[in-house]
């Protein structure tokens, strides 16, 4: 274990997977990067350098500032919410009842169905023409309700699809982690009489560290990232509301042949994550 | 854990593979090398040069007979169709023409990106690339929209126009008159009959295209209104302007106040027409097949336009273009001149059904007897529409900055929005973003 | 028994009504699936049993799919494509996790920090440098050009990371004892207790493809290489809606990866809680 031997194992697992990533992904990222400090001129057809002008015009754009406002607000939402639901349907599929695993499947089909299969029929669902939502509720009694079409809901109506598509599929990667909690150790607790809160915040949660931290990080960037829900239902609307960062990049990019407004967008976003997953890194350390 | 100190010289180890592997990256960005680039040019082996053509995949069935038609003539010559769908295929053409692909040689060039694909410097001219003449060959509304700087950059392949579609049985069951299909009703009529109309689960009217430019275009030309000043720099005080605001007024109202027309979205339109729940639809004449296959007791009139103003139909159209970066130019422009001039362009119309730009072809269909009777009657009065009321869309290189932030206002007031509001905030945005083009206004 | 079932009633109840929730908007597809195109939205408004019951059954829609519209080709080239990806990305991702957790070199933490930034930009921001260098490596229009730059996935890498974290030590340790070496320490001793993050990881790969098409459709252009999702949205055109269509590719699309999921949930249970190997 002390020899020149141990380059040769290392390079060879990690050569692999280090090529591919800096290849196909690293370097277009950092391609993309310094892209945000360049501006297209129409005139000749080149790119010019820009220095920070691009981050400059964005920080005094209005737009820029409600994108950001709405972007940390559906992730302060969105995040936690799906992290706990995904948990506690986790715990529920890890159930020991017969038929467990046809509900298991169950949870996975939104999983597999696509984001614009599956936003065509949210919106069909939540249509305020009659949908089916809506009837459900005029069944109960209570009034109909706008949801995309309101700039007070249609957040919320993105964070709840989004929710569907997701938490089953995050759930999935728990359940896995769950099964390396002893059964012993489940049993014998709720034997002993220790609440059932006792034992998920005692013996559950701590030896269940490890696939938190990669579902509270996975699900945190893939939030962040988030944007085709809000490209096909509200293009960022009712009146601004649904425009998250990403979305504004994307048609910065595709719509206003502004490559380097778009790319100083994702640098942002880049560094928001960033700050996000450190500090869950942190806290899931902490917390013991 | 393994502690080892010779585990340390892994950072020299792996410094210059991470080095090596940037540089590699950083020379595939570059100039391309001549080995790298060796797509295999089938030229070399069997005589023949091979072209890339990005289309959309909706007329994957006319271009396919059109190209094989070519195939025939030119032997040497054999088309690749690359097909993208509808919501993709400018997304993919820009990621590869901002690439500076050699991969596409002939493209779709949808009408109001005409000009913003010129100033990005993807669209070779095509003056001395296609028939001197070819000009006089279409209609002078889709030349205008394909040149830039005087040049000829696409050619128009297809057109379209409007025309109001009603449900028969639906205007039966209130016992009110037909439109007569030769006499333009106002819009001020057409929401008195929408009224009538609504009730017990059907809205009176809908567009097909609902809040979306395209459509919404034609309400504010019926009242003059300009939306874009002249070097397509400015939007503010055009497209907010006092009449702008009532135009779109009044289509809030058809939803807000009036009630008439369903909160849908354009993907769902043609089906609440085809299934009864709307009596009046305002769509392209290219839905005529799919209402016809319905079974639906039909009929149509002509665009409305506001009372005393100005008649104003909508037109779009897909146009071709041949890629600046492309080493085929010349191959690639006689496919583009096959399609929009020659036999290719009577197959694309016979076998898309769509309405031609081309002059000799909407002359047959004024006098060609097919299209006395209806339902086939609709593309002789597109034909005539596109001839004679059709205007385009605002010249400027940033119609999808403009288009993209004036779709979003339209849905707004369309959900309750204050028209001036929200056309007031659009324009702010639109003209922030229209200022990178002021070293390329529009001449 | 009558006990147990008793204490699970309110599981089951509460998993009927979860499962309601998720599958009714897809009652609607799958009902409208079976109905010609003109009468699915007859029926969507007012809400009544008509709503989710076809009055009339057609297999038109699927007929067309696989006759038409070549939707046989379609799925295959995705299961080759996604089973390319599984294959290869499990064995790059697991390697990689493996040296970051048991190898002791200078800079892992910066370099896994970039391992974990690979899957913070959104593909769109890469699709014009990615492009372009795929371009210049011969790859557009082959299955390498879409499966290989996305065989290495830092995500894959993070989740065996924090599997492998678990592991106790000492079986690593009593291999390396015996004079195993690193190659058998991974295949035979690591890689055997690991089943449940690999049935995971692969779920993970294979949605990613699955549900990939920005990528697939920029990077081919021959009909040959068609993917599902690109194929999906082709019902959706300029002039309305393929609803139907639509709704029978969404249901086949859905149920496929179910099928595969159900065989592989017993290693979901096999982890090495259950091995005893874990105090």
């Amino acid at each position: 274990m002390r020899s020149k031997k141990m380059l040769g194992p290392l390079l060879l697992f990690l050569l692999p997977a280090l090529t591919g990533l800096f290849l196909f992904k690293l370097y277009p990222i950092g391609n993309g990067i310094l892209q945000s400090l360049y501006t297209t001129s129409f005139l000749t057809g080149g790119q010019s350098f820009v220095g920070f002008q691009n981050y400059i015009t964005l920080f005094q754009d209005p737009v820029f500032w409600n994108s950001l406002k709405v972007t940390l607000l559906f992730n302060i939402i969105i995040n936690p919410l799906q992290v706990v639901l995904a948990f506690l349907l986790a715990l529920l599929l890890n159930a020991r009842i017969k038929r467990i695993a046809w509900f298991r499947s169950i949870h996975f089909v939104p999983v597999a169905i696509s984001v614009p299969t599956a936003c065509m029929l949210w919106n069909i669902m939540l249509s305020p023409e009659q949908g089916v939502v809506n009837s459900i509720l005029a069944a109960f009694g209570l009034p109909e309700q706008p949801f995309l079409g309101s700039s007070t809901q249609a957040l919320g109506s993105i964070i709840a699809i989004a929710s569907w598509k997701g938490v089953g599929y995050w759930a999935l990667f728990l359940l896995a982690g769950l099964q390396e909690v002893p059964a012993s150790l489940m049993e014998a607790s709720s034997l002993d009489g220790a609440g059932r809160w006792r034992q998920l915040i005692h013996i559950i949660y701590p030896m269940m560290k490890r696939p938190l931290t990669f579902i509270v990080v996975s699900i945190t960037t893939a939030n962040f990232l988030l944007f085709s829900p809000m490209y096909i239902l509200t293009k960022g609307g009712p009146e601004n509301s649904t425009n998250v960062l990403m979305l504004e990049s994307f048609n910065s990019a595709f719509l206003y042949s502004d490559l380097g407004r778009s790319s100083a967008i994702v640098v942002i976003l880049l560094m928001l994550t960033l700050t996000a997953v450190a500090v869950q890194f942190k806290w899931l350390k902490a917390s013991h | 854990m393994i502690k080892n100190q010779t585990m340390r010289k892994l950072g020299t180890w792996l410094a210059p593979l991470l080095i090596t592997s940037t540089v590699l990256a950083g020379c595939a960005s570059g100039n391309p090398t001549p080995s790298a680039n060796g797509q295999p040019e089938s030229a070399s082996a069997t005589g023949k040069q091979e072209i890339t053509f990005a289309a959309y995949s909706n007329y994957e069935k006319p271009l396919t007979e059109a190209i094989n038609a070519f195939e025939e003539q030119n032997p040497e010559i054999k088309v690749k169709l690359d097909l993208a769908p509808f919501d993709q295929l400018m997304e993919t053409i820009e990621i590869k023409l901002s690439a500076k692909s050699k991969d596409v040689d002939a493209l779709f060039v949808d009408s109001p990106l005409v000009m913003n694909y010129s100033v990005k410097g993807y669209l070779a001219p095509l003056d001395e690339l296609i028939d001197g003449d070819a000009k006089q060959k279409w209609t002078p509304a889709a030349v205008e929209s394909v040149t830039y700087n005087s040049q000829l950059v696409a050619a128009p392949m297809n057109s379209s126009s409007q025309v109001l579609y009603y449900n028969k049985e639906l205007f039966a069951k209130n016992g009110i008159p037909l439109p007569d299909e030769n006499t333009r009703m106002t819009w001020e009529e057409v929401v008195e009959l929408a009224k009538k109309l609504t009730g017990d689960n059907v809205y009176g009217f809908s567009f097909e295209q609902i809040s979306k430019a395209y459509q919404m275009l034609a309400l504010s030309d019926s009242l003059g209104v300009k939306m874009i000043s002249e070097d397509g720099l400015t939007a503010t005080g055009y497209s907010n302007s006092p009449e702008a605001a009532q135009a779109f007024q009044f289509y809030g109202d058809l939803f807000n106040q009036d009630q008439v027309s369903p909160k849908i979205k354009k993907e769902e339109s043609l089906d609440y027409f085809t299934s009864g729940k709307v009596a009046m639809y305002l769509a392209t004449n290219q839905n005529m097949p799919k209402i016809r296959d319905s079974g639906m007791d039909f009929g149509v009139t002509l665009h409305p336009y506001f009372a005393g103003k100005q008649i104003a139909t909508p037109t779009g159209a897909w146009n071709l273009g041949v890629s600046q970066f492309s080493e085929k130019k010349e191959a690639a422009a006689k496919l583009v001149e096959f399609l929009t001039l020659g036999e290719g362009a009577q197959i694309i119309f016979e076998v898309g059904g769509t309405l031609p730009p081309q002059v000799e072809l909407l002359d047959a269909i004024a006098t060609d007897p097919k299209y006395e009777a209806f339902p086939d009657s609709i593309l002789r009065i597109a034909a005539k529409e596109s001839l004679e009321t059709a205007v385009s869309r605002p010249m400027t290189p940033g119609y999808l900055e403009w288009e993209s932030n004036m779709n979003k206002a339209f849905d707004d007031i369309k959900n309750g929005a204050e028209p001036q509001k929200a056309l007031d905030q659009a324009v702010s945005i639109i003209d922030n973003q229209l200022k990178k083009y002021k070293d390329v206004a529009a001449k | 028994m009558i006990r147990s079932l008793r204490s699970s009633l309110p599981v089951y109840i509460i998993h009927l009504a979860l499962a309601l929730i998720v599958l009714l908007p897809l009652a609607f597809a799958l009902v409208s699936s079976f109905r010609p195109l003109d009468e699915i939205y007859k029926y969507m408004s007012p809400v009544t049993w008509k709503t989710f019951w076809p009055s009339e059954l057609t297999w038109e829609a699927y007929q067309s799919l696989f006759t038409e519209r070549g939707f046989g080709r379609t799925l295959l080239n995705t299961f080759f494509v996604g089973f390319s990806a599984v294959v290869g990305g499990l064995l790059l991702g697991s390697m990689a996790a493996f040296a970051f957790v048991y190898f002791e070199f200078r800079g892992k933490s910066a370099l896994f920090l970039l391992v974990l930034l690979t899957f913070m930009i959104p593909f769109e921001v890469i699709s014009i440098p990615l492009y372009s260098l795929v371009n210049q490596l011969g790859w557009i229009d082959t299955y390498a050009g879409i499966i290989v730059p996305g065989l290495a996935n830092g995500l894959v890498v993070f989740l065996f990371r924090q599997f492998f974290l678990e592991l106790p030590y000492s079986l690593i340790e009593s291999a390396r004892m015996d004079g195993a070496s690193w190659g058998r320490v991974y295949a035979r001793v690591v890689m055997p207790l690991c089943k449940p993050v690999t049935v995971s990881a692969s779920l993970l790969i294979f949605i990613q493809q699955w549900e990939s098409f920005m990528w697939p459709l920029i990077a081919t252009r021959s009909k040959e290489y068609k993917v599902i999702q690109v194929a999906l949205s082709d019902f959706i055109t300029e002039y309305g809606t393929y609803w139907n269509e639509m709704f029978a590719a969404a249901i086949l699309s859905v149920i496929i990866p179910v099928v595969l999921l159900i065989p592989l949930q017993r290693y979901y249970v096999q982890g090495i809680a259950n091995t005893g190997s874990k105090e």
